[in-house]
């Protein structure tokens, strides 16, 4: 999550870039590209991930005179990444006659010196990863964007194109689901929003 | 191993845990940040702060964008649009209503990089009516409008990124069909297109009367073409349904 500084700074790369300094977006690169990355490949781009992010940028670049002034960049990179991500997903099909691409099918390499990493034991994590990606494309991709990218409502509506009311009833829609499909967890589940 | 983070006790906790413990370890920020750089210099693109040849089709492209705001979500089924997209109504008195064309300055190719999905050229209109006559972004950058004029009048293909969500309301008699084994909606009269706002309110008098349209999906595009005849229309789509 960027800071106050560096949203400013985001704001300044902004305007510089539209004045015509092709420089400052380098600015704008470093700020975004790990949760570019991480949004590719949570998108299903797969091993074609650093390729979208680059073409994300390429193409965030090109349409930057059309971005809104003041707006925050991330959702609207995010969501030129979530497409090209699933172009490159289907790209890929079409050529491997691969049905679908998941980076995480093996499930998430845990690091075992990170303490978070036990609160969720292993096989939960396989078993919620596989519920998330045998939900259809649209509530998958609300799941991915509102927890596992941790973006809120409205920025989740900007990513993928929808309204807020849209992402809230997905959201609503994708946890129900998951809720029936899921084994129960180990513990005792508390009360679920 | 202890630390003072709540175990997570809901499935939305759960899930924000995930989030956290999945490990995509990406490149180097800076080096990302070279390579972007790098493309950019070697495509020669210089920024372009001012575009001028796209204010005469903003306009236009606001006004197809809100048309096709009505279309729903493409995933949904479409027995599922019909009660917030299409509301049983008059069709639209009978008129002389034309198909617009439209707006013409871009290639397909720029088309083609600007929007977020592969766009539909099928290869039919080509083979009988050349390269579109009109090809159109929209502001946004959604939405992708191709005419061509033939002499039986003109042709648009309108088409968006799928997700989108359902923003419009379209008083017409349609009928339910399918188009290669999915379900597509065939209006065979005249009717009344209204603009509706991202929150469902009318724009009010912006309306236009569209001629016979097949609304249909293909892949993650929606597609809504206007101008051809039932047979001819569902015989078009069926044959890029799904590429």
């Amino acid at each position: 999550m960027p800071d106050e500084s560096s949203e400013a700074s985001e704001q300044v790369a902004v305007e510089r870039v539209r004045a015509g300094d092709r420089d400052a977006y380098a600015v704008l690169v470093r700020l975004h590209a790990s949760s570019a990355h991480r949004a590719a490949v949570l998108f299903g781009a797969g091993p074609d991930a650093e390729d979208v992010v680059q073409t994300a940028f390429v193409k965030a670049y090109e349409a930057l005179p059309r971005f809104r002034n003041g707006a925050p960049f991330r959702p609207w990179l995010l969501r030129i990444v979530q497409n090209e991500a699933k172009n490159a997903a289907r790209a890929a099909a079409r050529r491997d006659g691969a049905i679908k691409r998941y980076a995480l099918r093996d499930g998430p390499p845990a690091d075992a010196s990170d303490p978070v990493a036990t609160l969720l034991s292993d096989e939960r994590q396989r078993e919620l990863l596989a519920a998330v990606h045998a939900l259809p494309e649209p509530l998958q991709r609300a799941i991915v964007c509102r927890f596992l990218l941790d973006l809120s409502e409205q920025e989740t509506a900007t990513v993928l194109g929808c309204r807020a009311g849209t992402v809230k009833s997905r959201v609503h829609r994708a946890l129900r689901r998951l809720r029936e499909q899921l084994p129960e967890p180990m513990r005792e589940a508390g009360n679920e929003r | 191993m202890n630390d003072n983070r709540p175990r997570p006790t809901s499935l939305a906790d759960e899930l924000y845990e995930l989030g956290y413990v999945i490990d995509v370890p990406g490149r180097d920020p800076e080096v990302v940040a070279d390579q972007v750089m790098t493309r950019l210099a070697e495509s020669g693109r210089g920024v372009r702060t001012r575009r001028p040849r796209w204010r005469p089709a903003l306009a236009a492209a606001f006004i197809v964008l809100v048309v096709l705001a009505l279309t729903p979500p493409v995933r949904a089924a479409v027995t599922e649009w019909f009660g917030v997209v299409i509301t049983q109504g008059e069709s639209a008195r009978n008129g002389d209503s034309t198909v617009p064309g439209a707006g013409d300055g871009l290639s397909l190719r720029e088309a083609n990089d600007l929007v977020p999905f592969d766009p539909v050229v099928p290869d039919q209109l080509v083979a009988a009516h050349g390269q579109p006559d009109g090809v159109e972004v929209s502001g946004d950058r959604r939405v992708l409008s191709l005419s061509w004029n033939t002499a039986d009048g003109t042709i648009r293909l309108d088409q968006f990124d799928g997700e989108m969500a359902p923003v419009f309301l379209k008083q017409a008699e349609h009928e339910e069909i399918t188009v290669a084994g999915r379900p597509a909606i065939w209006i065979g009269r005249p009717h009344l297109l209204v603009p509706l706002d991202p929150d469902g309110r009318e724009y009010g008098a912006q309306g236009r009367e569209a001629e016979t349209t097949l609304i249909w999906q293909a892949d993650d595009v929606t597609l809504r073409l206007e101008g051809l005849n039932r047979a001819a229309a569902i015989e078009l789509a069926e044959s890029i349904a799904g590429t």
